[in-house]
């Protein structure tokens, strides 16, 4: 295995990118790089889809690192580029990820029609995901409009002033993650824990996958918020507050 | 009712069944009523699906391959005529035999189907007190409430409250919801 770490840069070749971390398929499919690259190069792929290839590197430095990563802050890029990745990661959760544990849920229902605590089961996953769903529209809603706002700074000195009361409004510090994740940890430990067997075993290793598998992209999603996006927006505010 | 546990039966014989159900319906509650096996495959299908206990009748041991192994996780009852024959096979945790009186047999379902249950309540069980808890919490009772139906103070709700979910590694009160349905302390109804 390649020691990517070290050797991280624009000309590295992306296949070599994806055979290190699985994760990153995800994070390709994301900024909707289509596979089939060959040979080529992060800089390479990343100009043929117009993607900025500092921030692919952050990106990918970060699945190496995770816990320990350390944002290169040196390097410039679009807080737009941030965003729009993170708002693919929500669309991804609500229009793949959930849906597909929702049928597998529906799907044991059919197989064991006889059962209550199932459908309790199923009403309970849908109340997760609502409130997955309310915490994603905040932050499409409210926190990335406010963020991308900061790009754009207003030329007419009585919108400046308004501007600069809505930065302070808004600082990012004060944006606290919902714990969205008390739910799904819920879920889990019903499921391994006290759910009584049913007919069909595979169905529930199945969702438990799909489970840890979500737990985990949104761990990395909400310490790619607080890494790479928070601080960014802070060394933003500070300019523009100063 | 004693604890719901996962009691399944697969006895051939007419008679011995109809009286088997009767005693574990009177005693336990509930059990699940396997099919009469018919064929090699049908049986050993089934067995390998199954967890808890199962009372098996001899008779269906003809019908198992002579290298079949039972699931680690199924206690089997083997309903049979006489231990001796088939005592060496350690799959089986305990023998009815034809000729056991009503005491016997239920002292021997006992002994196979009461650890189980102990098994689960180990230093994680929650006491009588956090039971109620939990119920009420359950019910959608919010801690001022809950301190005043107990007659405790909010405070003492509060610990229960973080020691219940310590215990049980659930946490929301939907969570908690589903688990006092799963495990009786709530009707369908109320939840």
């Amino acid at each position: 295995m390649l020691k990517l770490e070290s050797m991280l840069n624009p000309s590295t070749k992306m296949c070599d990118v994806l055979h290190y971390n699985v994760h990153l398929l995800s994070v390709l499919k994301r900024l909707g790089i289509k596979l089939g690259f060959a040979d080529k190069t992060i800089a390479q792929v990343c100009a043929e889809y117009n993607i900025d290839k500092s921030f692919f590197i952050e990106i990918v430095q970060f699945f190496i690192s995770k816990e320990k990563f350390i944002p290169n802050n040196l390097v410039e890029f679009s807080i737009s580029t941030i965003i729009q990745y993170l708002s693919k990661t929500h669309s991804y959760y609500l229009s793949d990820k959930l849906p597909h544990i929702e049928s597998l849920v529906d799907h044991l229902i059919v197989v064991n029609p006889d059962r209550q605590d199932i459908v309790l089961v199923k009403k309970f996953f849908a109340s997760y995901h609502e409130e997955f769903y309310n915490h994603m529209m905040r932050e499409e809603k409210q926190l990335f409009p406010y963020i991308l706002s900061l790009e754009s700074l207003p030329t007419e000195e009585q919108d400046k002033k308004a501007f600069v009361k809505n930065i302070k409004k808004n600082r990012i510090e004060k944006y606290v993650h919902d714990n969205v994740d008390e739910k799904l940890n819920d879920l889990k430990n019903i499921l391994i824990k006290y759910l009584p067997p049913l007919r069909n075993e595979d169905l529930i290793y199945s969702i438990l996958h799909e489970l840890f598998d979500l737990e985990r992209d949104v761990k990395d999603h909400s310490l790619i918020e607080d890494k790479i996006l928070f601080p960014r927006v802070k060394a933003m505010e500070e300019k523009l507050l100063s | 009712m004693k604890h719901s546990l996962n009691i399944q039966v697969a006895i051939k014989s007419y008679l011995l069944r109809s009286s088997i159900i009767q005693l574990i319906a009177d005693e336990y509650g509930n059990l699940t009523l396997l099919d009469q096996f018919e064929s090699k495959e049908q049986i050993t299908d089934v067995l390998n699906n199954l967890t808890g206990c199962l009372i098996l009748e001899e008779e269906y041991l003809k019908l198992l391959p002579s290298d079949f192994l039972f699931p680690k996780f199924l206690d089997i009852i083997l309903l049979c005529v006489n231990k001796s024959q088939i005592v060496k096979n350690k799959y089986f945790k305990e023998f009815i035999l034809y000729t056991d009186t009503k005491p016997e047999i239920l002292k021997k379902l006992e002994s196979v189907i009461k650890p189980i249950g102990e098994e689960v309540s180990s230093d994680n069980a929650l006491s009588d007190r956090e039971k109620e808890v939990v119920k009420l919490v359950a019910k959608g009772f919010i801690n001022k409430e809950i301190a005043d139906i107990l007659n405790i103070s909010i405070h003492t709700v509060i610990t229960h409250r973080k020691n219940i979910t310590q215990k049980l590694g659930i946490k929301t009160i939907s969570g908690l919801s589903i688990y006092a349905f799963l495990n009786g302390i709530i009707t369908a109804q109320e939840s």
